[in-house]
């Protein structure tokens, strides 16, 4: 049995790992992949790293890929995570649409989730407008008019997203027993989504970093704790294709504690109460 | 009190000089044997009494290493202190050594002034540093539990004052940490990469570490870490811009703080103010920058190895000033149980937990999934 990780079998797991999760790992980082991994080889009495990838590759055992994955991530994810995109949503954003809408100006409003993971990010935001339009809203405008896509790299979790079933460790990651009223039902130990919110959000498997979107097409983009794991190049890269589809005066939100590097000079910082954004200028 | 005995073992005969001179100067220890062949010590050692070795890192013809093994696997209860020159094959190998046993090292440039005020002042402190852990050693062996105990009253009585004082960290206001700090010591490089090689690589809050180093190693350890540790790890430089998804380290040989920038950014500034608690970079001077960078943040500290009280202010202003969650490690899994006792008995750790669990610990809490 060969336990050491060849230059080859590396490269495999380098692409691998970063074709499903978007972390680019460097080539200084493969004694960590193979200390990460060496346990699900003899787990699995697997002959070697190779093995181990095309093993994961098949995808026939979904929980042995979901263990690698686990090995080298920890997939974080949060409802309603960080407060203030919610707030300059709710304050600032939703108000005007909506008045657009009204006077005739503007048809939808379309919002794109880029990394949305297992869904907690294009769900929040769905439930954020239709809590929003429940309360403020004329009644003649409903969700169906906010157009919300989400995309992630990976088909197993966004498969997850697409069933809208979340497990209850899940559910305790900023959820508040309102919004657990409003919008969910209990089924066992499973916690399962409205329908409503199910039908607002559009999933979609999408490769951020090699494959093109329209331009000048959303309202809003959530690009939240994504660019930090890319390289500076590839950072940049998907920075400039993001300006791109956002129309103008279109809106940015990042992580609250991101830094972006606008080369291209196109988006204005703004800030509203705490909380920073950013706006296509024009 | 009876002073230690101390083996030097370096193959220049005016090193062995200079440094017997220095030892001698501690008033603590004195030369019993310096020998300029490794092999030649190990057979003295076999039937004479030390307490502690200062080995050259770059020994010729040997591997300092090799007799670094030997001397532990022998003669486990000897302490061992390395000589490093400075260069980078020295730095490599003294890093290494710290992995295998040694309990700290000195830099010691041939020719130095032997009165030099900052080396005799680093060897008194490992000098008590040992001879508190053989005393203390030899109380739990006698098993008398009397002995230590006037001091632990007066430290829980202080305790009690403190804690009042001490804002209580709010779980309800933490929602995940904007920031997690970490200080280490003696034995700190080898806590540390325990620490750093356990993050998952999507852990994405920023994190910045202060060891007690020279110079001249920090780039070595940097390099070291980097290659066991998922996340990008750099030396912290005069205005980096600190983003999740990153470790800093501070360099060796200056403080590292930092300032609030422009639109909440934050940037690590490099200064070369005096030595605080006898060391630079300190972390007190960090944490107290961070005090007032962070206000009202939640900050996650965690205090490693090392002797010492550095961090200890620091933190008592992270508490006081931000939501501050403090994790001490164990004195079982410590090299020197110094820095984290000196938190653990200001009443300042919330936790006290083994080096195997910190990250995974660090993990939960900054993800706020803890209470």
């Amino acid at each position: 049995m060969n336990n050491s990780l060849s230059p080859r079998e590396f490269a495999l797991l380098q692409k691998y790992i970063e074709e499903h999760s978007g972390i680019e790992l460097g080539a200084e980082k493969a004694y960590l992949i193979e200390s990460r991994l060496s346990g699900l080889l003899e787990n699995y009495s697997l002959g070697s790293y190779e093995e181990l990838f095309y093993k994961a590759y098949s995808r026939k055992d979904v929980i042995f890929t979901r263990q690698v994955f686990d090995a080298i991530t920890t997939n974080e994810t949060f409802w309603f995570r960080d407060k203030t995109p919610w707030y300059i949503m709710e304050d600032l954003l939703l108000p005007q649409y909506i008045r657009e809408m009204q006077a005739g100006r503007r048809v939808n409003v379309r919002i794109w989730s880029c990394a949305c993971s297992s869904g907690q990010e294009p769900y929040s935001i769905a439930m954020s407008i239709d809590s929003f339009l429940k309360k403020n809203g004329p009644g003649d405008i409903g969700l169906e008019r906010f157009k919300i896509m989400a995309t992630d790299l990976s088909g197993s979790i966004l498969d997850l997203a697409k069933s809208g079933r979340y497990d209850s460790v899940s559910m305790e990651r900023g959820l508040d027993p309102v919004m657990i009223d409003r919008y969910f039902t209990r089924e066992g130990n499973r916690w399962l989504i409205s329908e409503r919110i199910k039908r607002a959000v559009d999933f979609r498997q999408f490769n951020l970093k090699t494959e093109p979107i329209y331009s000048q097409y959303y309202d809003i983009i959530f690009c939240r704790n994504v660019l930090i794991y890319f390289s500076e190049l590839t950072k940049e890269n998907i920075l400039h294709k993001i300006i791109n589809a956002l129309k103008p005066q279109g809106v940015l939100f990042i992580g609250a504690s991101e830094i972006i590097k606008d080369a291209s000079g196109s988006l204005e910082m703004d800030t509203y109460q705490d909380g920073v954004y950013f706006r296509l200028k024009g | 009190m009876e002073k230690l005995k101390v083996l030097i073992v370096d193959d220049d005969v005016m090193k062995r000089k200079e440094i017997s001179e220095m030892v001698e100067n501690t008033g603590m220890a004195s030369v019993v044997k310096a020998s300029g062949n490794a092999y030649l010590a190990m057979e003295w050692l076999g039937h004479n009494e030390v307490q502690v070795i200062l080995l050259d890192a770059v020994i010729t013809g040997e591997s300092s290493l090799e007799i670094l093994k030997t001397i532990k696997d022998q003669h486990n209860s000897i302490e061992v202190i390395l000589i490093s020159d400075g260069t980078p094959q020295s730095a490599e190998i003294t890093l290494e050594g710290l992995k295998n046993g040694a309990l700290d090292f000195v830099k010691i440039v041939p020719g130095a002034d032997t009165r030099h005020e900052g080396l005799k002042n680093q060897l008194i402190i490992l000098f008590s540093q040992i001879t508190i852990k053989m005393n203390t050693l030899k109380s739990a062996s006698h098993d008398r539990p009397e002995s230590g105990r006037g001091l632990i009253n007066s430290a829980e009585r202080n305790n009690q004052e403190t804690v009042e004082k001490i804002r209580q960290f709010d779980p309800l206001r933490w929602t995940r940490a904007d920031l997690v700090l970490i200080a280490a010591s003696t034995g700190g490089p080898n806590a540390l990469e325990v620490v750093c090689s356990m993050f998952p690589a999507d852990f994405n809050t920023a994190i910045l570490i202060v060891q007690h180093i020279p110079p001249e190693f920090t780039g070595a350890m940097v390099e070291s870490l980097g290659r066991k540790c998922l996340i990008p790890i750099t030396e912290g430089q005069d205005g980096d811009v600190i983003s999740p998804h990153h470790i800093y380290i501070a360099p060796g040989g200056v403080h590292m703080v930092v300032e609030q920038a422009k639109y909440q950014k934050k940037t690590i500034r490099l200064i070369n103010t005096p030595h605080v608690n006898g060391v630079r970079p300190s972390a007190d001077v960090l944490f107290k920058s961070l005090a007032s960078a962070y206000e009202g943040s939640n900050v996650l500290a965690v205090v490693l190895t090392g002797m010492g009280n550095d961090g200890r202010a620091g933190i008592a202003e992270l508490k006081k000033r931000c939501n501050c969650f403090c994790i001490a490690q164990s004195e079982e899994t410590c090299v020197v149980y110094g820095m984290p006792r000196s938190v653990n008995e200001a009443g300042l750790a919330d936790e006290v937990i083994d080096l195997k669990e910190i990250t995974p610990r660090i993990c939960k809490i900054a993800a706020g999934r803890s209470w």
